[in-house]
């Protein structure tokens, strides 16, 4: 006990003075002018960063608060990525499960997986012909390999005990689906989920910077062409942290699942 | 008397290699059998085929009349390793069987009172809503029994139940098996690989012979009187003499039999 206390205590420590080293040198290059003009000092990030968060969900059109561009950023984000697990997980489920169609479709699968969420922003404009559909088809079409591919995969691991169990007890059909197969592949597919929703919240920057009038990707565009770096990385704090929130949210549920560890 | 449970002619393979080389055995009802022999002998593929987890390759099972086919409640299964479902509590656990098992037959109310009283019976009354990772193994194999039972099988397949045990919670597990059969007077069959065991339990004990192509070596009566107690046990000249019997046929008349098999296969082969 005591032994790891003193370890997360070296690690917070390890942690907090690398970091302050690091924003410290930054720091001093930048005042000295050894960066370039543009690239702003840790401080001045600071100074944009309060001035930003005070009016966070200011509606001021031309000065939209941040919180706006990220609700439209989680809206677009939370779409698409349920339609990539409405689509996903079933088609996954049944890949899984039939040997056939999984060896038919693995190499689509796996191909179109390797595409970059740019390349499909053109296809994604021409079904549409809306950008924030565009947007949407983008991430859905993006975040939803992984998933397929993480719930497939898992039904292989699905241990041939609770088959034989169920089939000795008579748990068959839609009760078998429902109360074997589904909670027994549950926390593989959180895991998906936890992985789709990372390259959603990934791809959107990019598919917003193209597309996107409003959103955390178009606000870090805009804040390069009025040449404010102090805007583009305090972005990409934003990112991070909400990024950062909602895999805690994930963990939160998948240990909520881990049935082993039930106590 | 005609057989409640007649094996005839049973053969399987896995791939070349051949497990089971024709098996005959029958197990009247009420009759308690364990299949005894060394591991990897096929007494767990026997098992498995009866339960119809497993299909044979040559011959058939009949229950009661009718040919085995596929799995089914009429035959519960406890398994080594429990075969419990881990994100159902233990009440749940042996729920779901019954709700399969009965269908409509039975009302919601009938369910739930049968399920209670089958875990009363095997002492988990107060577990109910606990998960199997919060009970120990002695416990889970207890949910697995209660299962087994609440059913209402023709017969009981018991494949090695308290292999993964600690010996205290082994012998405690026997007794309660013994008492709760001895009042059920369900068919069983069980597969174990502990010589004690079989003799405390068994009606009959079923020897096989080594693999491959194992076949029943020997069929061994034990009349010792029921109801059984350990401890008489082993003061029972009985008791000695078939641990004798049993230990000297697992140790050595097995191995003549291989070694006259081996060499059967070598004169082919040639």
């Amino acid at each position: 006990m005591k032994e790891t206390f003193s370890k997360s205590i070296s690690v917070i420590f390890i942690s907090i003075t690398a970091t302050s080293l690091i924003f410290g040198v930054w720091e001093l290059l930048a005042l000295s002018g050894q960066l370039l003009k543009i690239f702003p000092a840790p401080s001045q990030i600071y100074d944009f960063a309060t001035s930003e968060i005070k009016n966070f969900f200011s509606g001021n059109e031309g000065s939209l608060g941040i919180g706006i561009h990220l609700y439209h950023s989680i809206k677009r984000v939370f779409v698409g990525f349920l339609i990539a697990c409405i689509v996903g997980i079933p088609i996954g489920i049944l890949l899984g499960f039939s040997g056939v169609f999984g060896k038919a479709f693995y190499p689509h699968v796996h191909i179109l997986r390797q595409v970059s969420p740019l390349a499909w922003l053109p296809i994604g404009l021409a079904l549409t012909r809306n950008s924030e559909y565009a947007a949407i088809f983008v991430i859905a079409i993006c975040s939803v390999w992984p998933i397929l591919l993480t719930v497939a995969s898992s039904i292989s691991f699905v241990p041939k005990a609770y088959y034989e169990v169920s089939a000795v007890f008579g748990i068959k059909g839609f009760k078998f689906m429902r109360r074997v197969l589904l909670p027994s592949i549950l926390p593989q597919i959180i895991a998906s989920m936890r992985i789709g929703f990372g390259i959603s919240w990934m791809v959107i920057v990019a598919a917003e910077m193209l597309v996107g009038n409003r959103g955390i990707g178009y606000f870090i565009w805009n804040e390069w062409n009025n040449l404010n770096l102090s805007g583009v990385i305090f972005a990409i704090m934003v990112i991070g942290t909400f990024g950062i929130l909602v895999d805690f949210l994930f963990v939160q549920i998948e240990q909520n699942f881990n049935y082993n560890r039930r106590r | 008397m005609k057989a409640f449970l007649s094996i005839d002619g049973v053969h399987k393979s896995y791939g070349k290699n051949q497990v089971l080389g024709g098996v005959y055995l029958n197990v009247n009802y009420g009759e308690f059998v364990s299949l005894i022999g060394h591991s990897g002998c096929g007494k767990s593929t026997l098992l498995r085929i009866v339960a119809g987890i497993e299909k044979a390759d040559k011959g058939n099972i009949l229950l009661d009349g009718s040919e085995i086919t596929e799995p089914g409640p009429d035959r519960a299964v406890v398994f080594q390793d429990y075969g419990l479902f881990p994100w159902f509590t233990v009440y749940e656990n042996v729920y779901h069987a019954v709700d399969s098992a009965f269908g409509k037959s039975l009302d919601k109310t009938q369910k739930k009172d049968l399920v209670i009283n089958y875990l009363s019976l095997v002492g988990l009354e107060h577990h109910i809503n606990k998960y199997p990772s919060q009970i120990s193994g002695g416990m889970k194999q207890r949910v697995a029994i209660a299962r087994a039972l609440a059913v209402n099988p023709k017969m009981l397949l018991l494949d090695e139940p308290f292999g993964a045990l600690d010996a205290l919670t082994r012998n405690t597990l026997q007794d309660e098996l013994l008492k709760i059969w001895e009042n059920h007077k369900k068919t069983v069959l069980m597969v174990t690989h502990d010589i004690d065991e079989a003799i405390y339990l068994s009606d009959r004990i079923v020897i096989m012979s080594n693999g491959p192509s194992a076949k029943i070596f020997e069929i061994v009566n034990i009349s010792i009187k029921r109801p059984r107690n350990r401890k008489d046990l082993l003061n029972h000249s009985e008791y000695r003499e078939l641990k004798g019997h049993l230990l000297y046929t697992l140790q050595e008349r097995l191995k003549k039999q291989e070694a006259h098999m081996t060499e059967k296969v070598n004169i082919t082969g040639m």
